[in-house]
């Protein structure tokens, strides 16, 4: 018996269509939730399909940004400047927070102060991800070295992080502060910073070079103008939403050079960008 | 060919059950399958949700080494026969069999037998994500309904078997009783009247059956009553056989004792200085005269005796014989009288009347040679329909009934059958004729009653004889007596009788006596001396019934050509009595065969000596 039949694409010819990539930075089902409708909005913005993708790290997220398989992308600013740019992509839009993270405990934990953290374990997103590189240089600064003094443990998204954190795996999680408190709200939960970490550029939609320039005036056109409908109220969060004129405005206009303070942390990582 | 009733009862319980099953094994199918349908729609629906959900981050990431082995430990549910997820552009990226990845989805074949399949889209607001294809297989479900299935039909079959079975021993048992029915229908149908059939119950068999008992006792009543009825028809022919008979031989025994008597009185006459001669003469007189009583009785056996019935009181005719009845019964047996007051007024002859209670209390005296009770009842009687159906030859009406009761020996029921034969009797030689009852059933018969006899051996008897209520009430006087004129001497007396020896006699008579005799054998011949003689005729002596015209016709047309001829009927003839009996009703003179030298001339005297307007007058 035939239950259902329904497929618009197995069998048609591609058609074509541009992919957002967005670096994965949350779970698979948050960033649907969150970017799906950009894509959609794009894509009538342009007058052709923009498809969502993400990858399961950040490593095959910079692999396929490198091999500039996204004709738009969504990156954290040390992809930006190690990846994106080198490979071509223009910026088009940033969001209008600033990436302020911090390294919190649960609000029950004992732990006061980031010198508590020697000899406890520091859950930390993606080792490419941009927390991480805040994080790896404020230990630095502290004189808390990984491997000597504390534990690292990465996880593949910054949600992952705090549940471990929740859970009692790792004693405190480096995260940004939008993303903590959209988790406190979904899982009903406090955490507390024990440690600000330097603020840096917001992650940025970029423009693969070869896409028309009209299409990346559109493109950037839509995002900044704030007429992304279907936005569910948690991007307000992640993206620093800000009411003009009647429309929530996430994004705003975006210059290169902003990410030089990004391109300095890599230096003094010691990775060139 | 036609089956039993219990085999129709059988087939029809076993058919109704068969269908029932059937029909419910058809129900339950029909809701299996689409049990069945269902489970498989929601399990292919479960899986597609889930599926699709852990499938949707792969399909974002465009990574499915995670998902490869997911969807490979799917198909340990023996109902999933094969998973496949393709991306957006339709090339499979997961499947159960690996070999499938790379390769384009398809459209699933919609024939392949017992598969369910469904291909969802897997999208979000931006677009398509990729294709999920489920296949599923309701093998494992059917396989187990249909060894339920199997299971329910063999218990059907076994049902099917033991309704069948059950419908036989219900047929068996409900046939039963209408078998029996049947049986004892067919020994009714071969004469067996005395079949019946067990009653219990208040079923409709039982009400049957008891039909079935009523009309075979209403059946065996009616043929009892009918056997009684031939009984008495058959006696009647019998007595109706017997006194044609005897009539027969007492008519013609008459004339030969009038030929006897007439000519002994003649010799009487002659013979009166010869006392030897005398005295054989008046042997041969009283033999005669003996003789001529028995032909009565026969007579009166045969109802062909002439009666002259009047309206009449039994009681004074009881009461009026009872001094004579006691020196009958002598005095060893005790009378008893138990008359009914107002009894009704019968139409009978009186002396044939007196005959009857005279032979019945002979009878009854008979039967008790020690002694005993004879009791003579008299009362009005109503005869009903129902009575007159048992009893051929009576008529439904009012009734006296005489009832003559004795304590004596009683009679068998064989005896009791014959008793009203002529000639039948129980008593020694010599001390019966056996024509008493026969002769009380002929004057009753032929007086428009009825006689009934009840006995028990040992207990005594009971006849009853029930004479019809008189019509008419008036009380009639009886016959005046009045002296009797001298015998005129001279003058013509036609004399027309067929019978020789009887017309000689006469003749002789009544040339004695100094009449002239015209004679003739027949009517015709009567007439024709009647035309040739030329003077008066005095008297017309004529047989009534003879061969051709008979003596009333002829007598008639005689008085048309001589008006006041006087005539005198004289019979003998067994139907005489018919005619007779008008004949007294219209005062016609009349006397009877045999009769004597004295009792012919002294009619003659009589209706000569009448006189009459119109008539001639006779010499003086």
């Amino acid at each position: 018996m035939q239950l259902a039949t329904a497929s618009a694409s197995a069998g048609e010819p591609p058609r074509t269509e541009y992919t957002l990539g967005v670096f994965p930075y949350l779970s698979a089902a948050t960033l649907e939730d969150v970017f799906a409708p950009i894509a959609s909005q794009l894509g009538r913005t342009i007058g052709r399909p923009v498809h969502l993708a993400t990858t399961l790290n950040y490593d095959a997220f910079g692999v396929k940004l490198r091999a500039g398989e996204y004709e738009i992308a969504y990156v954290q600013p040390f992809d930006y400047v190690a990846y994106a740019a080198p490979a071509g992509y223009v910026p088009v839009a940033a969001s209008r927070n600033v990436i302020r993270a911090a390294i919190f405990v649960r609000d029950d934990s004992p732990i006061r102060e980031a010198m508590d953290l020697r000899g406890k374990t520091l859950g930390l997103p993606a080792r490419k991800a941009a927390v991480t590189y805040l994080a790896r240089q404020e230990l630095l600064l502290l004189g808390l070295a990984p491997g000597r003094d504390l534990v690292l443990r990465h996880f593949n998204s910054h949600q992952s992080c705090l549940q471990q954190a929740r859970i009692g795996n790792v004693d405190a999680c480096g995260t940004a502060h939008e993303i903590v408190r959209m988790f406190e709200r979904q899982m009903k939960t406090r955490f507390r910073a024990i440690r600000e970490l330097p603020p840096i550029p917001p992650s940025v939609f970029v423009v693969r070079g070869d896409v028309p320039e009209r299409e990346r005036l559109a493109i950037r056109t839509t995002l900044v103008s704030g007429d992304l409908p279907g936005i569910p109220s948690e991007a307000r969060d992640l993206f620093g939403g800000e009411v003009v004129q009647g429309r929530t405005r996430y994004f705003r206009d975006v210059d290169d050079r902003e990410y030089d303070v990004i391109r300095a942390y890599l230096r003094r990582l010691g990775e060139n960008p | 060919m036609t089956l039993a009733l219990r085999h129709r009862i059988a087939a029809a319980v076993t058919a109704l059950q068969a269908v029932l099953i059937i029909g419910v094994l058809w129900l339950l199918h029909a809701l299996a399958q689409g049990a069945i349908d269902r489970q498989m729609e929601a399990k292919a629906q479960a899986l597609v949700q889930t599926v699709g959900e852990v499938s949707r981050a792969a399909l974002l990431r465009g990574e499915y080494d995670d998902l490869q082995p997911y969807v490979e430990r799917l198909t340990a549910d023996p109902d999933v026969v094969r998973v496949r997820l393709a991306d957006r552009r339709g090339v499979i990226v997961v499947s159960t069999l690996p070999a499938e990845v790379g390769e384009r989805l398809l459209p699933p074949d919609p024939t392949a037998p017992g598969r369910y399949r469904t291909i969802s889209e897997i999208r979000n607001v931006a677009g398509p994500l990729g294709s999920l294809a489920i296949e599923l297989s309701d093998a494992a479900l059917r396989g187990a309904y249909e060894r339920t299935r199997d299971l329910a039909l063999a218990l059907a079959v076994l049902g099917i078997l033991a309704g069948g079975a059950f419908g036989i021993l219900t047929g068996r048992l409900l046939t039963r009783r209408l078998e029996a029915l049947a049986d004892a229908t067919q020994q009714l149908a071969k004469g067996n009247f005395d079949v019946s059939l067990p009653t219990h119950g208040s079923d409709e068999v039982a009400a049957l059956s008891r039909l079935f008992n009523h009309m075979t006792q209403s059946l065996r009543s009616h043929i009892e009553s009918l056997r009684r009825s031939e009984e008495q028809l058959r006696t009647a022919q019998r007595m109706e056989a017997m006194g044609r008979l005897a009539g027969g031989v007492a008519h013609d025994f008459n004339n030969l004792l009038t030929v006897i008597q007439g000519h002994c009185d003649i010799g009487l006459l002659e013979v009166e200085a010869m006392p030897d001669v005398r005295e054989d003469l008046l042997a041969i007189r009283q033999a005669g005269e003996s003789a001529a009583a028995l032909t009565r009785q026969l007579l009166a056996f045969s109802r062909r005796q002439v009666l002259q019935p009047r309206v009449l009181n039994l009681n004074e005719l009881v009461t009026g014989t009872e001094k004579m009845l006691r020196r009958v019964i002598g005095e060893d047996v005790r009378l008893v009288s138990r008359l009914q007051e107002q009894v009704w007024l019968v139409r009978a002859d009186p002396g044939q009347a007196e005959q009857v209670v005279l032979n019945l209390v002979v009878n009854s005296r008979d039967a008790m040679p020690r002694g005993g009770t004879l009791t003579i009842e008299t009362s009005n009687v109503v005869l009903d329909e129902s009575y007159a159906q048992r009893h051929p030859g009576v008529h439904p009406g009012e009734y006296v009934l005489v009832a003559v009761s004795d304590t004596g020996e009683g009679m068998d029921a064989e005896t009791l059958a014959r008793c009203f034969e002529p000639f039948f009797t129980t008593k020694k030689e010599g001390r019966g004729t056996g024509l008493g009852l026969s002769t009380v059933l002929g004057i009753v018969q032929q007086s428009g009653g009825h006689v009934g006899a009840y006995s028990e051996p040992g207990r005594g008897s009971t006849f009853k004889v029930y004479f019809p209520r008189a019509a008419d009430v008036v009380r009639e006087e009886g016959p005046r007596v009045e002296p009797v004129p001298a015998l005129p001497t001279g003058g013509t007396i036609l004399v027309a009788e067929d019978s020789e020896g009887v017309r000689r006699l006469v003749r002789q008579i009544l040339e004695r006596r100094g009449f002239s005799v015209l004679e003739a054998r027949s009517a015709e011949e009567a007439l024709e001396a009647a035309r040739r003689h030329p003077g008066p005729i005095l008297l017309l002596l004529t047989d009534v019934v003879m061969p051709g015209i008979n003596g009333r016709e002829m007598a008639e047309r005689l008085r048309a050509e001589r008006p006041g001829l006087r005539v005198l009927y004289m019979s003998g003839y067994t139907e005489d009595a018919i005619l007779a009996q008008g004949l007294l009703r219209g005062s016609i003179d009349f006397i009877e065969k045999p009769f004597t030298t004295f009792a012919l001339e002294r009619k003659v005297a009589e209706v000569l000596g009448r006189r009459e307007p119109g008539g001639v007058d006779p010499p003086a």
